[in-house]
This record gives C-alpha cells, structure tokens and sequence, in this order.
C-alpha cells in the first residue's frame, strides 16, 4: 500500500474487478475513454480480466495497475502505468475514478501525485506521460495545477456526442518534478478530518 | 512497391531485420535483441490475433515491384469507434532507404485506410533524430501534432519522440500527391 492524504494506493485485486462493471458502464469509463460509451457484461468483462492476467503473465508485463481507496476504505477507482518502455524509462499513467462523488474532490489528485512519485522516485523514470481529450475540463485543470506540460494536440481525434473533440498529451519530465511535498503544499492539498464516529461510518 | 499479404518469406526474414538497424529506427533507437525462436512465437501470436473477428491490426509485406521483400507495414491500434488508426512500417533492407520505396507504401496505405477501411484519421510516431521520417512526413502532407519531449533515450542522449496526424478531409488522394512529389516507377530491369 502506498499513502496519501486522502486515498491510499492498493493491489489491483478481485474486489476492483467486482466493481468495475459497474464503473465501465457508467460516466466514468466515458471520461476514461476519451468519450466511448461501453456496454460490457460482467460475464465479457470477467474472462477480458481472465485474458489480460495471462498476457501479462506470459509477457513478463512491466505495467502496474493500483487501486485507488479512500482512508476510510472504500474503493473508488483505479491509477496505472498501463505502457512502460524501460529502454526509454517513459510511463503512461491511466486513471478513472468510478465514484462520481469522488470527483473534484482532490482524491484523483492525491493518487497522481502517489503514482507520479512511485514512478520517478523507486521505478527511476525519466518522464510520465497521459493521454485525455480537450472536453475533459476537470483533467485539462488538474494537469495545470499539477504541472504537467501540453506536449500534444491530436486534432479531431474523438467522437463525443456527435463531434470531434482534439486529444491532448500531457508529459512531465523527473527534472521538472518538485516532489510530492512541495507539490501538496502548493495545491494546499489536505487530509479531510475522521468522520467522528472513530471507524468512519458517519 | 507493392502490398502484399505476410506469408512465410517474410516470417523467415524477420530475424535479419529486427537485429538490424532498420529495427533501430523503428523502435526509436531501442536495440533489442530477438532470437528466431523470439520472432516465430511472435509471428504465430500475430497471425492468430489477425484472425479474430474485428482485428484491430491490418498488416502487409512490402514487395519491389521485381518481387523482392524488403520491408512491411501495420496499420495498428484500429478505433473503430473513434474511426482512427496508427500506422507503422519498417524497411528491412538499407539498399532501400531513401529511393521513394516507403513513400510509396505509405502513400497506398494511406489511400487504403481511408478509402477501402473508412477510417477518419491516421497517426504515427517517430523520433526527431528520424530526419529521413520527418522529411517524408512534410513531404506527404502529414502535420506535427505533437512533441514529446525527451521521450527516446538514442545513443546516451535524450531525443523528443514525434507524433504525425493526418484526417481524411485533409487527403487529397493518391494520385495527386504521386503527381506532387513527382514519384514514378524504376524502369523494368529486363528493359
């Protein structure tokens, strides 16, 4: 487990996948998508899962997945390196918050800030990249706030709602990353307050 | 050039190139190493995933016109829901580099994935110290959409990786581009 302020980072395992079907059918995987509307079946979803765990398997895969939970334990989404070149030490991060409640919130904030410094400080990375389509306003700001430059603008790249949007790249190199400290204290990023109650069922 | 289907002259060529330099500057200056049994469990994943119903992958040989294999191509990653597309290629044999022989793939790639696949917009990546690339890419009409910044590691030094994008409205076919950058066939070598 890696900790945060608001959301820890834990193993990608059989409890995410339970409720991802219930995530990739609704807004979130719409965001994640770049503006695709899935209709999967838990069954689809459970042998693509099966699939993917023996490519990775047999392919000595280098992407790392992580579960996205909340300090009083509930999952709400996932982060990943999902394309790792070592030759180059580049990264691809993917990341979808299934939760709507949880967005806007910092919690997708504090993950990216956990998996950027995994990647730079222990994997040694050179640069993290992203990929998201410009009527993603929460993630256009976030990557401003957090730092990462607009590389690249793929024209007409998604169809959203009958329209072409553009698909930006963000990119942000280890020698412009500050850390994850001075980061926190730059975007005021705060630990919410236990509900109370002691266990957290407010 | 023509594309032509891979079949097994290309299967048993694919140790000699991926150990070459041509499979330098595709991977963007990652050498690799591949040994043939490497390639064949490859090969035999690839040809398998082609057959699959909605195959996101399209892949073709590269021949000469006097029928010798010098390279392939990949039409990659298809979005069929996005309708776009990233395309890849590699020419095998040196003698070839520069003579119009990938200019030409591309070209009836290209004409392809928009005509015959109906795809709305093509892509591709390469690295700036490509210079042979980046020219093609000028030349065809393929605009710079992005630059990722020290994204190849080369021979010790940090190089941006490059990304090319080209939509359909924007092609203005084949054959006026043929006649634009004034390619033409070889003579026939038995005159």
């Amino acid at each position: 487990m890696i900790e945060g302020l608001l959301v820890d980072l834990v193993p990608y395992g059989d409890k995410i996948k339970e409720l991802e079907p219930k995530w990739r059918n609704s807004e979130a995987w719409f965001w994640a998508t770049v503006g695709e509307r899935h209709v999967i079946s838990k069954s689809s979803l459970k042998r693509r899962f099966q699939e993917w765990d023996e490519w990775r398997t047999q392919h000595n895969s280098q992407e790392i997945y992580f579960g996205i939970q909340t300090k009083d334990g509930q999952l709400i989404g996932s982060i990943s390196m999902n394309w790792v070149v070592p030759h180059h030490r580049l990264a691809m991060l993917g990341a979808s918050i299934g939760e709507p409640e949880y967005w806007g919130g910092g919690y997708g904030t504090d993950a990216l800030l956990l998996i950027v410094d995994f990647a730079f400080d222990w994997l040694d990375m050179h640069k993290v990249w992203l990929a998201t389509m410009s009527l993603n306003a929460r993630v256009v700001r976030q990557m401003e706030k957090v730092g990462l430059m607009l590389e690249g603008r793929q024209r007409e790249a998604t169809l959203v709602d009958g329209e072409w949007h553009d698909g930006l790249l963000y990119g942000l190199l280890r020698e412009e990353w500050p850390g994850r400290d001075a980061m926190i204290k730059k975007l005021g990023l705060k630990a919410k307050a236990p509900s109370g109650n002691g266990r957290g069922e407010g | 050039m023509d594309m032509v289907p891979l079949n097994k002259r290309y299967a048993d060529l694919m140790h000699k190139w991926e150990n070459s330099e041509a499979a330098f500057w595709g991977d963007m200056g990652d050498r690799q190493f591949f040994s043939r049994a490497m390639l064949q469990n490859r090969w035999q994943q690839r040809m398998e995933r082609l057959q699959q119903p909605n195959s996101p992958f399209v892949r073709f040989g590269m021949q000469t016109k006097d029928g010798q294999p010098i390279g392939f191509m990949v039409i990659a990653f298809i979005d069929f829901y996005h309708r776009h597309a990233m395309l890849g290629a590699m020419i095998g044999e040196p003698d070839y580099w520069g003579g119009g022989y990938g200019t030409d793939a591309l070209l009836l790639i290209t004409d392809y994935a928009f005509g015959w696949l109906d795809l709305r917009k093509l892509w591709l990546m390469t690295m700036s110290l490509n210079a042979r690339v980046v020219r093609q890419m000028e030349k065809v009409g393929y605009t710079l959409e992005a630059r990722q910044r020290e994204a190849a590691w080369v021979d010790g030094e940090w190089h941006d990786g490059l990304i090319y994008g080209l939509l359909r409205e924007e092609w203005p076919g084949r054959e006026t581009v043929i006649n634009r950058i004034g390619l033409r066939a070889r003579k026939g070598m038995d005159g």
